[in-house]
Order: structure tokens, then C-alpha cells, then sequence
């Protein structure tokens, strides 16, 4: 027979890991970001390699209207390199600064928006996804290396409707390094 | 253990360590997709026990605050929260160790004194934390308590 001492310590543990074994299969949590599905023309499929053009050539803007396009790189994984993430740029896709609000008015790409993932907390929803169209690809990208929270807002994004996230895997650096534009100063609204 | 100032001053020491705890715990499971964020964050755990600790941690943080709030079974929920509580402390000493800029999320966007990045100021948050824990284990419940017996508690 155990002691009294060391079968209270069972007990507590198991009451704890046991009550959090149970709430982990009721309300799951994610870690890892899915990958998007590929693109999906809305053209008709008796017409391939007619290309539809897109409106829609200021970076960061809303893109609302804006169909779905065989114009957007085929295939694109979730993490993507600055090549790739500069041809998305060119077509007007929003780009997401997930780092916190001192890096992004240090430096950020022109024309991105400022979200970090703690802009959702609480289940709150944050403004600038009124202004994104989740059926189009957004870019996120933070300092790149071993930065987690451009995969910590991509699995927000994910669960608030955007399925086609794609990570700049080198992040704001791979961005500058390539020679790309940037630019300094607070989000909007918070200048 | 006697009745002396230790056993007096025990109470305060329960009641503020529990509710700490309790507080932490609800935080944590208030949002418990940014928690898991934050487990994740450290690199320590392999992705499903991340998963599996997101909740596992703040139950276990409520069952050992209610405990030590009502005196019951003191002795073994402070033992195991001194267990709990080094192994946060591990933790953060890999962190900074791995020179990782990585956020606590120990008691969610309430930075309880420590703000910013993980940094020596929670491992003096967290070496506070434990040396109370321990002073219950040894100490017991102190007065209004419902162990009955402190000393077997």
C-alpha cells in the first residue's frame, strides 16, 4: 500500500492530466499551419491557358472582386520563397507583417499589413480581415529563421476562413536582401 | 509543525499562491490556442504532447490552486506544484539558454511582472514562486484550513 502522501500526489495528477486529457479531444488546438489547396480556376475548362487578368495591382489593398485567376503562381506551397512571394505581390496580394508593432514601424514591406497573432486573442477578430478577401492568397511573413509567428497567424487565418496562407520563409531580411520595397512607419490608424 | 509565525504566515502564502494559479489556469484556458502557441514556441515537447500540455498544464494549475485555496490535501498539491513549477523554470533557463526570443504565455496577455520576451526576470518570477510552493510542503496549510491533520497532508 502506497502512503497516504504519495497516493495523494497520484490522485492530483491524475485528476489534472486526466480532466486535460479530455478538454484537449473536446476543443482541439492547432500547431501547425495545413497547406493551401491549389488554386482553382473559375474559368471554363473547355477554354485552358486563357489567362484572366487581374485588376487588382496595389499591394495590400482590398482585393474583394478580384476572382480567382489561373494568374497565381500554380501549386504554391505554404512556405514560399521571396521569388514567389514577390510574383504574389505584383498581383496585388495583401502581405501580413505577423512581427510585433516596434519591428513593423522599423520596416516592413510596402503596402503590408500589420497582424500579429495576438491580435486575435481572446477570440477577438481583428479590423484588417475586413478588409481581405479570404478566397485569395495572402502572403505572411515575420523575421524569417526560426521566427513562429508567421505560422502562428497563418493557423488563425486558416480557422477564420483564409485557406490559401502562404509563409515567406525568409522573411522581412530575404525581403531586403532581394532588393524588394520597404517601408517604415506605424499602421494605419495607429500613426 | 507548531503554531509559530511559519504556520501563520503559511495562509497568506496558500491563498496567494493558489489564486495565482487558479488565475493562470483560466487565462490560459480563456485562449487556449495562443497557449498552445506559446508551448509550442519553447521546442521542447514534440507537436501532440504540445497539443496535449496546452490543457494539460492549466488543469493540473487548477486542481493544485483549489487545493492550496482551501487547505486541502496542502502538503501533496504544494509537492507537486514545486514539481510543476521547476519544470516551468527548466524551461525558461532552455530558452534563454538557446538564446530563444520566445514569449512566457504563463499567464496569457497578463504579463505578471515580467514583460517581453522570456529573460531573467521570469526566472526570478518563477524562483519566488517555487520557493513558496516548497515553504508549504514543509510548513503545511497553516490555519483555516481543511486538512485535518497538516502534518500527513
Amino acid at each position: 500500500m502506497p502512503s497516504p502522501f504519495i497516493a495523494r500526489l497520484a490522485i492530483l495528477t491524475l485528476i489534472g492530466v486526466g480532466a486535460g486529457t479530455v478538454h484537449s479531444y473536446i476543443r482541439p488546438v492547432v500547431v501547425r499551419p495545413k497547406a493551401p489547396p491549389p488554386p482553382v480556376s473559375t474559368m471554363a475548362p473547355e477554354t485552358p491557358g486563357v489567362q484572366a487578368s487581374t485588376s487588382d495591382t496595389n499591394p495590400g489593398a482590398s482585393s474583394a472582386a478580384a476572382p480567382i485567376t489561373p494568374s497565381a503562381p500554380q501549386g504554391l506551397g505554404l512556405e514560399i520563397s521571396v521569388a514567389q512571394a514577390f510574383d504574389l505581390y505584383q498581383q496585388g496580394r495583401p502581405f501580413l507583417d505577423s512581427r510585433n508593432l516596434a519591428d513593423y514601424t522599423k520596416s516592413h514591406v510596402e503596402g503590408a499589413f500589420w497582424l500579429p497573432a495576438e491580435a486575435f486573442s481572446g477570440g477577438k477578430v481583428p479590423a484588417a480581415l475586413n478588409y481581405l478577401d479570404p478566397s485569395l492568397e495572402v502572403v505572411i511573413y515575420c523575421s524569417g529563421g526560426h521566427c513562429d509567428a508567421s505560422h502562428n497567424l497563418a493557423i488563425l487565418l486558416q480557422q477564420a476562413g483564409f485557406a490559401r496562407c502562404h509563409i515567406m520563409t525568409d522573411g522581412l531580411p530575404g525581403w531586403v536582401s532581394a532588393g524588394h520595397a520597404v517601408a517604415a512607419g506605424a499602421p494605419e490608424g495607429m500613426e | 509543525m507548531g503554531k509559530g509565525l511559519p504556520h501563520l504566515f503559511a495562509l497568506p502564502v496558500r491563498l496567494i499562491l493558489g489564486g495565482l494559479f487558479l488565475f493562470a489556469a483560466y487565462v490560459k484556458l480563456g485562449d487556449p490556442q495562443q497557449f498552445a502557441f506559446s508551448v509550442h514556441a519553447f521546442k521542447i515537447l514534440p507537436e501532440h504532447l504540445s497539443i496535449l500540455a496546452t490543457f494539460v498544464i492549466p488543469w493540473v494549475e487548477i486542481v493544485l490552486g483549489a487545493c492550496l485555496v482551501l487547505g486541502c490535501w496542502t502538503r501533496a498539491a504544494a509537492t507537486l506544484l514545486s514539481l510543476l513549477i521547476a519544470g516551468f523554470l527548466g524551461g525558461i533557463i532552455s530558452v534563454i539558454a538557446r538564446k530563444m526570443d520566445v514569449t512566457c504565455g504563463c499567464f496569457g496577455k497578463f504579463e505578471i511582472p515580467c514583460t517581453g520576451p522570456i529573460g531573467f526576470c521570469h526566472v526570478a518570477r518563477n524562483a519566488v514562486l517555487l520557493a513558496g510552493a516548497m515553504f508549504i510542503a514543509v510548513v503545511g496549510p497553516g490555519p483555516a484550513a481543511f486538512d485535518r491533520h497538516p502534518q500527513a497532508g
